[in-house]
């Protein structure tokens, strides 16, 4: 065959295939997802990415959850970074009842403060005022607060000093190594020293008896602030000893107090 | 040979950084195999497997697609290189941009592995070297180009020899699609990693990654192919089959090379369904150029065989002169290609990726197919330079040979158990799996078969490097001046198109802008885009 027709084939073959994969990916398979609806162009729009409302929304649907309405974005951290201990101590007078007027709770059933991240204190401030993390009594403390005056007394914990971590029996696989086969996560991967995530905060040294508490909270549901449900996915995946024993060795011998 | 030292300084650079990186990826192997007691240091490994990557991924292959392409030029065009002063000058960067990067991520500061993985961030000393390298390996894409212009300036109507052709496609085609990875690190990572930003579009980061990572596979093996075509048959005694054929596959890996990355972006829920389809398609493309590759060269073995008096249906594949590293090479790539190629269907198919997508099947893949069928194609390269480069006989040939078979043993001791064990669900990059788990237990005798294996091709590296530096030795000959196999069809007048690479080349940006335009321009008005920046560093 002459060279010319066939590089003219050769090219004929290409478009063609170019103009199938388009109407395959962009208009057959999108308006065969389930749920699709609309025309030619919303199809043409999901496949690209683009997702619009269109028509009239669907009535008596069950509000999505929304385990909290703090997001770690640069807007949030700017926030939480301009925090002032100084406010901040002023403002904690109110805390010192339950906290310790250093951070270090005297009873077991509430959590030190001394030396939190700021971002930990911050956003679990936010959860109360915003009612995704319930307490009766936290809830009111924070309803009044404002976002300056959270960050205000977010850096002043962080600036307190932290309790020192005492000796303690063996760790559980779980801190370090997490359970890959059940989907667990070292628990050091966010809460350290593997790791930090924001919001995640260091558990050594923390009571022992409120780890235990939040843990069960977060397996029962009872407790649904976090992010993207990755406590709860844990502490559901984990068996009670398994809990017992994480809270106990967290708290075990690190209790300053 | 001209350009002697030049070349060589490349190689010699190459094989060395190479030669240290197989030692941190045996290690690697040992270190998560149940033959190493208790949890490996998971930050070292990190440092490792960062190391690792960035010398083999960006430092190796680049030095030996420079080198390669000094030596095809002057041979090939059959006369000094033109601006060897600037072809220096682009080695120096290569050499300080890697320094730079490998010390960072010595220092522990910069263990973010070489696909970067932004939010995460390093050191910015790690980015830094990586875009002096890359702009080092520029100088080389421009040097081949203007030595190419120059030489058709003077020769007006004739045909550009194949060598040069696919060498300054590969050149091109490295312009276009390090830009992606360098627009990423300039714009969005470095920034960050200098502090001037909190934030990163990790979205965006990700799609221009993907612009960078898939091409990349075809600027490391297009100088394979391009000893494939060149220098195997001329090995073996015969011709080449096609000329025109060869042209035809490597504007096709130009064209087809770029707009297809966002297969590695399946996961990726910011990118839309049709994209992912379409790029699907175009990667399948890739089968084309793939396949008349392996029809040119079985034909060109084919008459070599046939020449030295092989008969019969197979009988020809006997007759072939096995001895020889380049022959070896090319067979025991081929068969690499094959297996690997199989894989990789598996990966750039939207559906059935989700089966393998991050489990260690996908390191599998790209070690078979780039460690294994290009990289052993590389030694096959040094092996035949060599005589021209020292002006001494290899030493020796059947020691070249052992070296090859050796590496090609280890690399599928290595890599199909791990695609056995990806299969079984393990994910990669993972520096600690618990062995002592009933259902991890099943995949541990197979990891410590391919970190066996990882101690084979050690063996071999070592061999490499053995019989690169005895070959300096030994009594002198004139090894004349490297050949390249003729082609059959050479008198067949040739299209114009296939002479030249500019309608090829704005083909390659025209499919580039129709595939990567829109998923580039949503981040422009997609909201929440920005993550946090997560440094990597160690506290000082």
């Amino acid at each position: 065959m002459n060279p010319d027709r066939l590089g003219a084939l050769g090219w004929l073959a290409a478009g063609l295939v170019a103009v199938t994969a388009f109407v395959i990916g962009f208009i057959w398979l999108p308006s065969l997802q389930p749920g699709a609806q609309g025309g030619l162009w919303d199809a043409i729009c999901r496949a690209a990415g683009i997702y619009r409302q269109s028509g009239p929304a669907p009535k008596a649907t069950l509000p999505a959850e929304v385990p909290t309405t703090v997001a770690w974005d640069v807007g949030t951290l700017r926030v939480v970074g301009s925090g002032d201990a100084g406010r901040g101590a002023a403002l904690a007078a109110v805390c010192a009842g339950c906290h310790g007027a250093k951070g270090i709770s005297p009873t077991d059933a509430f959590p030190n403060l001394a030396g939190l991240p700021a971002d930990v204190v911050y956003k679990q401030l936010d959860d109360y005022r915003t009612g995704k993390r319930q307490n009766p009594i936290m809830q009111g403390m924070a309803a009044a607060l404002s976002d300056q005056k959270i960050a205000d007394l977010a850096a002043h914990f962080a600036a307190l000093p932290a309790g020192n971590p005492g000796a303690g029996a063996p760790e559980p696989t779980l801190v370090r190594a997490g359970s890959p086969l059940r989907s667990i996560a070292p628990c050091a991967a966010c809460h350290g020293p593997l790791g930090r995530k924001e919001g995640a905060p260091p558990l050594h040294g923390q009571k022992g008896a409120y780890l235990k508490a939040q843990l069960d909270a977060f397996a029962t549901g009872a407790r649904h602030n976090d992010i993207n449900q990755q406590m709860r996915e844990v502490a559901r995946a984990l068996s009670a000893s398994e809990r017992d024993a994480l809270a106990d060795w967290y708290g075990e011998g690190r209790c300053p107090n | 040979m001209a350009s002697r030292r030049l070349v060589l300084a490349h190689f010699w650079l190459a094989f060395a950084t190479f030669a240290g990186s197989v030692v941190l990826g045996a290690w690697q192997m040992w270190a998560r195999s149940p033959l190493h007691s208790g949890p490996a240091d998971a930050d070292l490994y990190y440092s490792s497997v960062t190391a690792h990557g960035t010398a083999l991924a960006y430092v190796f292959p680049t030095l030996i697609a420079m080198g390669f392409g000094y030596a095809v030029c002057v041979s090939a065009l059959d006369r000094p290189l033109r601006g060897e002063r600037l072809a220096w000058a682009g080695f120096v960067f290569v050499l300080v941009g890697a320094l730079m990067s490998l010390l960072a991520v010595a220092a522990g500061n910069s263990s973010v592995l070489y696909t970067f993985y932004p939010p995460l961030t390093a050191s910015p000393f790690y980015y830094l070297g990586i875009v002096l390298a890359v702009v080092g390996s520029w100088f080389w894409a421009g040097l081949m180009l203007y030595n190419m212009r120059k030489w058709r300036e003077e020769h007006p109507g004739e045909r550009v020899p194949l060598a040069v052709f696919g060498t300054v496609a590969n050149a091109l085609l490295w312009v276009w699609t390090s830009l992606g990875a360098a627009l990423e690190l300039l714009l969005l990572i470095l920034p960050t990693a200098l502090g001037w930003s909190t934030g990163i579009d990790a979205g965006l980061s990700r799609v221009l990654f993907s612009w960078t990572l898939h091409a990349i596979v075809y600027f490391w093996l297009l100088p394979a192919y391009v000893a494939f075509y060149t220098l195997a048959p001329q090995a073996a005694g015969g011709r080449l089959y096609s000329d025109r054929m060869a042209r035809v596959s490597f504007v096709l890996f130009l064209v087809l090379a770029m707009p297809i990355g966002i297969h590695h972006l399946f996961a990726d829920p910011h990118i839309g369904a049709g994209f992912k389809f379409l790029h699907t398609v175009f990667t399948a493309g890739v089968a084309i150029p793939t396949l008349l590759t392996v029809f040119t060269l079985t034909a060109s073995l084919e008459i070599a065989g046939r020449l030295r008096g092989g008969r019969g249906l197979l009988g020809w594949v006997a007759a072939l002169p096995w001895d020889r590293p380049a022959v070896l090479a090319t067979g025991l790539s081929l068969v690499m290609l094959g297996l690997g190629g199989a894989g990789g269907l598996i990966n750039m198919s939207y559906a059935l990726n989700s089966t393998i997508h991050n489990t260690q099947w996908v390191t599998g893949h790209f070690h078979l197919i780039f460690a294994g069928s290009v990289v052993i194609m590389y030694f096959a390269i040094a092996y035949e330079l060599w005589p021209h480069l020292t002006g001494h006989p290899l030493r020796s040939a059947s020691l070249a040979c052992l070296q090859l078979w050796l590496w090609f043993v280890g690399m599928l001791v290595v890599t199909l158990p791990w695609h056995v064990v990806g299969l079984m669900g393990q994910p990669r990059r993972m520096a600690y799996y618990d062995w002592s788990h009933p259902e991890l237990a099943a995949q541990g005798p197979l990891v410590s078969a391919s970190a066996v294996g990882g101690f084979v091709l050690l063996v071999s590296a070592v061999l490499l490097i053995v019989i690169l530096v005895r070959s300096r030795n030994g009594e002198t000959v004139g090894a004349g001046a490297l050949s390249y196999a003729q082609a059959l069809d050479a008198a067949t007048p040739l299209p114009r198109a296939l002479n030249s690479l500019g309608i090829w080349a704005g083909l390659m940006i025209a499919l580039t802008v129709v595939n990567y335009g829109y998923p580039i321009a949503q981040s422009f008005f997609l909201q929440h885009n920005t993550v946090p920046a997560q440094s990597v560093q160690r506290a000082p």
